[in-house]
């Protein structure tokens, strides 16, 4: 990778990538624009009228002007630094998701492993958050994150693993998200492949649980366990948690284009900005949005059963196509 | 001269009348008149001499009948003497030797020389009437021996009813209850008696000059052609002990305070005699300064032992020592014969010294079956000696059938040799007698008497006969028996397990003992029945060695038993702790019979085992599985003896005499366990040089260098720490100062092993390296860990000989040293760190591992041994070029065996069936060592044996191996998957690490397997990560378990509070077990997927991946319980760890973090060890890899983390500057009304494993 790059030169790329584009400053107001969006246009589903879009802006303003209230018997270190934790995951990510026709992200970075690692850390964050936290609703909280967190990874696995040997080709496998980019421009988007087929339906799957949005809201049930983790949390802190649901939104949602749909429009930087917004926004619609406002809340042990069966399986289907070959 | 047909006549009048008396006898047997039907018997007995046409019988009849005239007289006089005093001739007269000791004695010693066994020798008439009817047969004509067999059995019904009058002379105190002086029986008794005892010992003494008289004036014809010689053969070391016994008797009398030095004196000029005596063969001189050495250990040690009687003990011990040196180095059958005989008459009333039933009853039961043995053996000595073994062998290959002879002849050897080394099935007097003498006894004849009758047969068998002419010549015409080497073989393993078995099911300590020594010889048995060079070598080693050890072991359980009065294990209970030094000796002996380094077991174990494999790889599977259960037997003793806990009162350890006694064996134990070269050049080699010279041996091996194979590299890192050993020991009563020492010596092991970095490759030295540093840092965490705990010198000690041991692996250049090693680190020393705390569950983990460990040691011992024999060297040098020449079948058995064996060791599935391999019970930082350095000896073992053989080249030559590979690759796979779901499961914050240990290992054993260049790169990496991790994850459990001394997560809760340091290094190790970017962890991680799925492994790549959740869940769980959530009231005084426990942790986080964001350098290394495999280097970078699959960029990954992270803090810190201690929202509901929560409220554990759905 040195041939192009000079050290510093390299650096400089992978520090903008960070704060500029893709991750940072351009993550997060998509994130925080998306958020706003997803409330209205539920809102309007439900026949309500809703929030402004830039509510979501707005909270986190006036968050960060509160006094912080820490809880005597909080673990402080961990406490304070458990909404950093996951945000800081969320950045990292970001920054090494590839835009299709707009940036490539950093070489040998940007792999589907590093992000079946890092997504957990906003999991993981919750989990110290809730725990660190002492409250009892934390506690509880924490195990519900926990199982519901190896319940989605569990169809992510199988979704990464069949996309990377379908590129792979060969018994191999491939896991560079640009080299996927690149392999569907040649031979079609997965999404109109009917051997993908299945782990795209299980991605859509997923993507509510990750981003804990209903009915997977388990682990901070409002109405049930009055936020769980986050119910000691208050100013800037309760603002990076949100700040982190943002830009997660973006970089699964972004993932999710990138791996199943990444077809470009023309090669005009701006138009593909946009263009992958919008797809984004759409699997964000879909996924998301439309299910929330038309569902309860699972119990934990359902959720749990319900990613072991319906989400892996179909994972496991695209698999196991992808191993025989078709 | 008489006609043909009168002696033909003598001949059947002989018989008659002695029937007639031997049946009168029987008849009589209730009466001491039973005596006179055995004179009637003799008188039969001369007759049929007489009919024998020779002059040997003439010779032998006329000595016959006026020696016994003389003997039975005298036994006459004496029994009238009693008769007199008891006033009736009738039974019981049992115990009457105590009121008239001197009559009895005369009487006993009259009717033993009746039969021609007594200390003071008789003419050999018994031996020259047999040896005249031998003459008179045809070797042709098997029939044609009937007179011969004829008087065989005579004797042997003279020899039983001699030992039936006489013993219950000495047996049982139901006539008298009265003690006499035997001086004052002396003197009160008749001058006859006297007398007659006076013309026994002259008769006997000058029977040689009788003998010669009676030839030059009564033989008829020229008899250089028909007499023999039975010259007895008088070495000045055995002149010495036999006119030492003398002495002894009679200074015992004049002045007892001189007996003891004096029989010391005696036996070690005796000694320095056998020593310099080198006239003899080195057949005989090996076993006569083995024996002379003894004679000298034994005396010293009774100084304490013996406390009455003590004359007659000491004149008896070395009259026994005598014979038995007169024996070994006799140069005819008969003078080998009368000494054999002497010796069973001393040592017979050697064991039954004690005058107890069951020593009286082991006493007749020895003295009948040596006795019978003898007399059976008798006649085929005498055949030998008449045909030298050329002769017969011209005559047997006349006529084919006639081999039928020589097994007959053979075979009688074979009872009357293996009945004195205890050979199933002639072995059950030894259960009894060993027991039943006294441990001063019980010694030698375990390690000396037993010997004796492997000497016979390798002397007769072997130098005589010689062995190759005896092979060639016996091929059974009935059984197709192709050699005697396969009955020997055959009864030696069936001897083997028999031992075996017995003493893991024997209760009494000194019976265990017994069996256990029917078992080393059966060993023995086995291997000499191989008779090739090595096997032999093999062999009389271990004859060396078991009787050193045995002879230890017998003397120390002596000083046992004499402590404390009990002979059950069971009683014996942590007697070892009130008596140190005893104890040491025996934990040394016992270990080294036990095979384990650095003893001297191993060594003669390990070239047995060699030489059993060239024979057949199946035999030394045999042996090396009774071996095992000897392992549960000894173990336990060591167990019971030195760590449990001791009840009984205070106790005095052995007597200076006695503690020298044991000092030189066990001394001569770790002599011989390092410098087994001592041995093997001055004593062994020229023996089966020897053995060679007779011919027809297998002689492969001869051309291996014995000394070079055995050779442990003694490199200067391993040597400092096990001399370093020595320093916690010296320093012992300060604990601190022996752990600092222990620091010391690995962190100056460290520094030298960075000097001498160039001898080693790159694999060895980052091991080794791992291992000093580790090392260290867990001995400093161990001056805290066991500030209060006991016996920490014991503790240091043995954690340095295990490191020492784990370097030596590390840094060996031959298989033998390597596995020698192996052995050290994975046997004893640890088994003694495990179970240091000496509680009763650590006991038994420690004791199941050290089983478990023994079976994988086995395995690797079997593939070991192969290795060697199939590739004719132990030098990893020269192993290359002879392993491209071996075929596909060996191959696959040798790396299936070695493959199996390291698993074992890395406790994979499924050969971890438990936790064995990781006791939980340990100290927490020897846990952590055996997790983070220890276990990896399996890996870095593989490695390094794939690349000795020849790297990646051998996968292409042997297809074999890619399946191999490929099953330990899905047993790694799985066991990722299986330990992380048990480390889900578990509460023991040790046993969550301990699952988590197997499943990381998993991984490696993954990485490794695989044979790519990222495979093995991302395995070795992952390997020094998990040094670093595992170690700080299990130093921090010990610091919690220090401070709250509790064990289950959930009754923790809340401890981050009190422990925030701590809880901050916890965190370091669980992102990095847990593989977070940019973590340690993750990079190895990362790069084994790469190389899984670069090779089209979809479900182990599943697998592995799942194991990465199930770590998260794991160590969340973890985090949550302990430190996180609420406080519980138990913690509240729960205080920070000290500093000595802090810094190393600290150190060892410094690790992980450099480790992790520059794994490069790491990596840089591994590409010199990817080179040596033959291996395509992979694109290395300080910061990772830089191009091609896996290709990761830690550094940069750390470098965007930390600019957000900083970012995150600055925009923290800016708003949250108002800040609030407030309560915890609880909806109104007080906090204490809310259950604390523990790790079995996590759903996940719950829903995932089924245990409840709520």
């Amino acid at each position: 990778m040195q041939d192009n790059y000079s050290y510093l030169a390299f650096l400089g790329v992978a520090v903008f990538n960070l704060l500029i584009f893709p991750g940072g400053l351009f993550a997060l107001g998509l994130g925080v624009l998306f958020k706003g969006l997803d409330r209205k246009i539920e809102a309007r589903l439900q026949r309500r009228v809703g929030p402004p879009v830039i509510q979501p802006l707005i909270d986190i303003v006036k968050l960060s002007g509160k006094e912080a209230m820490i809880p005597e018997t909080a673990q402080r270190p961990l406490f304070q630094s458990a909404p950093l934790l996951g945000f800081v995951g969320m950045a990292v990510c970001a920054s090494l998701l590839p835009i299709p026709g707009v940036s490539q992200g950093l070489p040998y970075m940007g792999d589907m492993l590093v992000y079946f690692y890092l997504l957990q850390l906003p999991a993981v964050a919750l989990m110290i958050a809730g725990s660190s936290s002492s409250s009892p609703f934390g506690t509880l909280g924490f195990s519900r994150e926990m199982t519901l967190m190896f319940a989605y990874e569990i169809p992510l696995l199988m979704i990464i693993l069949a996309i990377a040997m379908k590129v792979g080709g060969d018994n191999f496998a491939e896991f560079s998200l640009m080299n996927i980019i690149n392999y569907q421009e040649q031979n079609g988007q997965f999404i109109t492949n009917w051997v993908m087929l299945p782990a795209f339906f299980a991605y859509l799957f997923f993507l509510p649980g990750t981003t804990g949005v209903p009915p997977f809201d388990i682990p901070e049930a409002e109405t049930e366990i009055v936020e769980g983790p986050l119910l000691e949390y208050s100013g800037i802190s309760l603002a990076f948690f949100q700040l982190t649901g943002a830009i997660k939104s973006i970089v699964v949602l972004g993932f999710g284009v990138v791996v199943f749909f990444p077809m470009t429009l023309g090669d005009n930087i701006l138009v593909n900005i946009l263009w992958f917004a919008l797809k984004c926004f759409i699997l964000m619609l879909v996924s998301c949005t439309f299910v929330k406002s038309a569902t309860g809340r699972f119990r934990i042990e359902q959720a749990f059963g319900f990613y072991l069966k319906i989400p892996a399986l179909l994972a496991a289907i695209s698999l196991i196509l992808v191993w025989l070959d078709f | 001269m008489l006609s043909t047909a009168i002696i033909q006549s003598f001949l059947y009048v002989g018989i008659i009348i002695s029937l007639g008396g031997l049946i009168l006898a029987s008849r009589l047997s209730k009466t001491y008149l039973a005596f006179l039907g055995l004179c009637i018997a003799d008188i039969g007995y001369v007759c049929i001499g007489l009919s024998i046409p020779n002059d040997s019988a003439y010779i032998g009849s006329i000595a016959l009948m006026s020696f016994n005239a003389v003997a039975r007289l005298a036994a006459l006089i004496a029994l009238i003497r009693m008769a007199k005093v008891s006033r009736a001739l009738k039974l019981p007269l049992a115990g009457i030797a105590k009121e008239l000791p001197y009559s009895s004695v005369v009487f006993a010693l009259a009717l033993f020389s009746a039969i021609e066994i007594s200390p003071f020798f008789t003419p050999d008439a018994k031996h020259h009437i047999l040896y005249g009817a031998i003459l008179l047969g045809d070797p042709l004509h098997i029939s044609s021996y009937g007179i011969a067999v004829l008087v065989t059995l005579i004797n042997i019904a003279k020899l039983v009813m001699t030992l039936f009058i006489v013993h219950s002379l000495f047996q049982g105190n139901s006539y008298s209850h009265k003690t006499e002086n035997a001086w004052n029986d002396f003197k009160t008794s008749p001058l006859l008696l006297h007398l007659f005892f006076a013309v026994l010992v002259i008769f006997g003494l000058g029977s040689h000059e009788f003998i010669h008289y009676l030839t030059t004036t009564y033989a008829q014809n020229t008899f250089s052609q028909q007499f023999p010689d039975f010259t007895l053969t008088w070495k000045t070391e055995t002149l010495i002990l036999y006119m030492g016994a003398a002495l002894v008797l009679a200074g015992g009398f004049i002045l007892p305070s001189l007996r003891k030095p004096l029989a010391f004196v005696i036996a070690a000029v005796s000694f320095i005699f056998a020593a310099l005596d080198h006239s003899g063969s080195a057949l005989s001189y090996f076993f006569a300064v083995l024996s002379g050495f003894m004679a000298m250990i034994i005396t010293l040690y009774s100084f304490g032992y013996i406390k009455h009687n003590e004359t007659s003990y000491y004149a008896l011990l070395l009259l026994m020592f005598a014979s038995i040196l007169g024996l070994l180095t006799s140069e005819n059958s008969g003078s080998f014969f009368v000494f054999w005989e002497i010796m069973t008459l001393s040592s017979y009333v050697l064991v039954a010294f004690d005058d107890t039933p069951k020593a009286h009853y082991a006493a007749k039961k020895y003295f009948l079956m040596s006795g019978i043995g003898a007399v059976i053996m008798l006649p085929a000595l005498l055949m030998l000696q008449l045909h030298n073994a050329q002769e017969l062998y011209a005559l047997l290959t006349a006529k084919e059938a006639i081999n039928v002879f020589l097994y007959v002849c053979l075979i009688a050897l074979f009872i009357g040799f293996g009945v004195k080394a205890g050979v199933f099935p002639f072995h059950s007097w030894l259960p009894d007698a060993h027991p039943a003498a006294p441990s001063s006894v019980s010694a030698p004849l375990s390690g000396i008497l037993t010997k004796t009758g492997l000497y016979g047969m390798l002397f007769f068998f072997s130098t005589f006969l010689g062995f190759g002419l005896l092979q060639n010549s016996l091929v059974c015409p009935f059984f197709k028996l192709p050699s005697i080497g396969v009955v020997l073989i055959l009864l030696g393993i069936i001897t083997m397990f028999y031992g075996e078995i017995k003493a893991y099911q024997a209760i009494e300590i000194k019976r265990l003992f017994a069996y256990s020594t029917i078992g080393q010889i059966g060993e023995i048995c086995m291997t000499l029945g191989v008779f090739s060079y090595l096997a032999t070598t093999g062999a009389l080693f271990h004859i060396f060695n078991h009787a050193v050890m045995k002879d230890l072991i017998f003397l120390c359980t002596g000083v046992f038993i004499l402590r404390s009065g009990f002979t059950k294990i069971e009683d014996l209970k942590g007697l070892g702790k009130v008596m140190p030094f005893t104890a040491s000796c025996m934990v040394i002996g016992l270990l080294s019979i036990l095979g384990l380094p650095p003893l001297a077991g191993f060594n003669s174990k390990f070239i047995m085992l060699l030489g059993l494999a060239e024979y057949s790889p199946y035999l030394a599977a045999l042996m090396l599985l009774a071996s095992f259960i000897g392992c549960v037997y000894y173990t336990r003793i060591i167990r019971i003896l030195v760590f449990e806990k001791y009840t009984g009162p205070q106790v005095a350890d052995a007597t200076p005499a006695m503690k020298a006694a044991l000092g030189a064996l066990a001394f001569l134990c770790v002599l011989f366990g390092i410098y087994p070269e001592l041995v093997l050049n001055t004593l062994i080699a020229p023996v089966t040089d020897l053995i060679a010279d007779k011919g027809g041996f297998n002689l492969s091996g001869q051309g291996l260098d014995l000394v070079s194979l055995t050779t442990v590299t003694w490199k200067s890192p391993a040597l400092i720490i096990v001399l370093g050993a020595v320093l916690p020991v010296i320093l012992r009563k300060n604990p601190m100062q022996s752990g600092i020492a222990s620091v010391f010596v690995l962190g100056f092991a460290s520094v030298a092993l960075l000097v001498t970095m160039g001898q080693y490759d790159t694999l060895s030295c980052i091991f080794a390296l791992g291992i000093t540093v580790i090392g260290a840092t867990t001995a400093c965490y161990s001056i805290g860990y066991l500030e209060h705990n006991h016996a920490q010198w014991r503790y240091y000690a043995s954690f340095l000989c295990m490191c020492g041991g784990l370097v030596g692996v590390a840094t060996s250049s031959n298989l033998f040293s390597f596995f020698f090693f192996w052995e050290i680190m994975s046997s004893w020393t640890l088994y003694f760190v495990i179970i240091h705390e000496e509680t009763r569950e650590s006991l038994w983990e420690g004791f199941k591992y050290f089983l478990f460990n023994m079976i994988g040691a086995g395995f690797l011992f079997l593939g070991v041994i192969l290795t060697v024999h199939w590739l004719g060297t132990a030098d990893f040098a020269e192993m290359k070029n002879s392993f491209t020449q071996l075929d596909a079948g060996k191959v696959t058995v040798l790396f299936a065996l070695l493959t199996i064996g390291f698993l074992m060791k890395a406790a994979q599935l499924p050969f971890r069936i438990d936790v064995q391999m990781h006791p939980a019970t340990a100290p927490t930082p020897v846990s952590g060592y055996i997790s983070s350095v220890l276990l990896k000896s399996a890996l870095f073992g593989l490695a390094k044996l794939f690349l000795v053989f020849g790297g990646i080249s051998l996968f292409a030559e042997h297809i074999n191996l890619a399946y191999l590979s490929e099953i330990s690759l899905y047993i790694g796979a799985v066991t990722i998957v299986m330990a992380a779901s048990f480390a889900v499961l578990q509460s023991d914050i040790k046993l969550v690490l301990i699952y988590s240990t197997v499943s990381q290992l998993g991984y490696m054993v993954v990485g490794i397997s695989l044979g790519t260049s990222l495979g093995v790169a991302g395995g070795i990496l992952h390997l020094v990560n998990h040094l670093f991790f595992k170690d700080l994850l299990f130093l921090v459990a010990g610091v919690i378990i220090a401070q709250t001394h509790i064990y289950s997560m959930d009754k923790m809760g809340g401890l981050g509070l009190k422990m925030p340091k701590t809880l901050a290094l916890f965190a370091i190790g669980a992102v990095c077990v847990i593989g977070l970017p940019p973590s340690n962890g993750f990079t190895s991680k990362w790069i084994i997927y790469h190389a899984l799925m670069e090779q089209g492994y979809v479900l182990p790549a599943i697998l592995s991946l799942i194991g990465s959740v199930l770590t998260l869940a794991y160590m969340t769980k973890f985090l949550h319980s302990v430190f996180l959530g609420q406080v519980k009231p138990s913690m509240e005084t729960v205080h920070e760890a000290p500093k000595t426990m802090l810094i190393p942790m600290a150190l060892l986080s410094l690790g992980c973090i450099v480790t992790s964001v520059f794994p490069g350098f790491v990596l840089l290394a591994i590409n010199k060890i990817l080179l040596s495999a033959g291996l395509q280097p992979l694109d290395v970078a300080p910061w990772g890899i830089n191009s091609g699959k896996g290709a990761w960029n830690a550094t940069l990954t750390a470098i965007l983390f930390f600019i957000v992270w900083y970012i995150g803090q600055k925009v923290l810190r800016k708003f949250s500057k108002q800040e609030r201690q407030t309560a915890i929202y609880t909806c109104g509901i007080p906090a204490e009304n809310f259950a604390p929560s523990t790790s079995q409220d996590i759903y996940s554990t719950k829903i995932l494993f089924g245990t409840e759905n709520k």
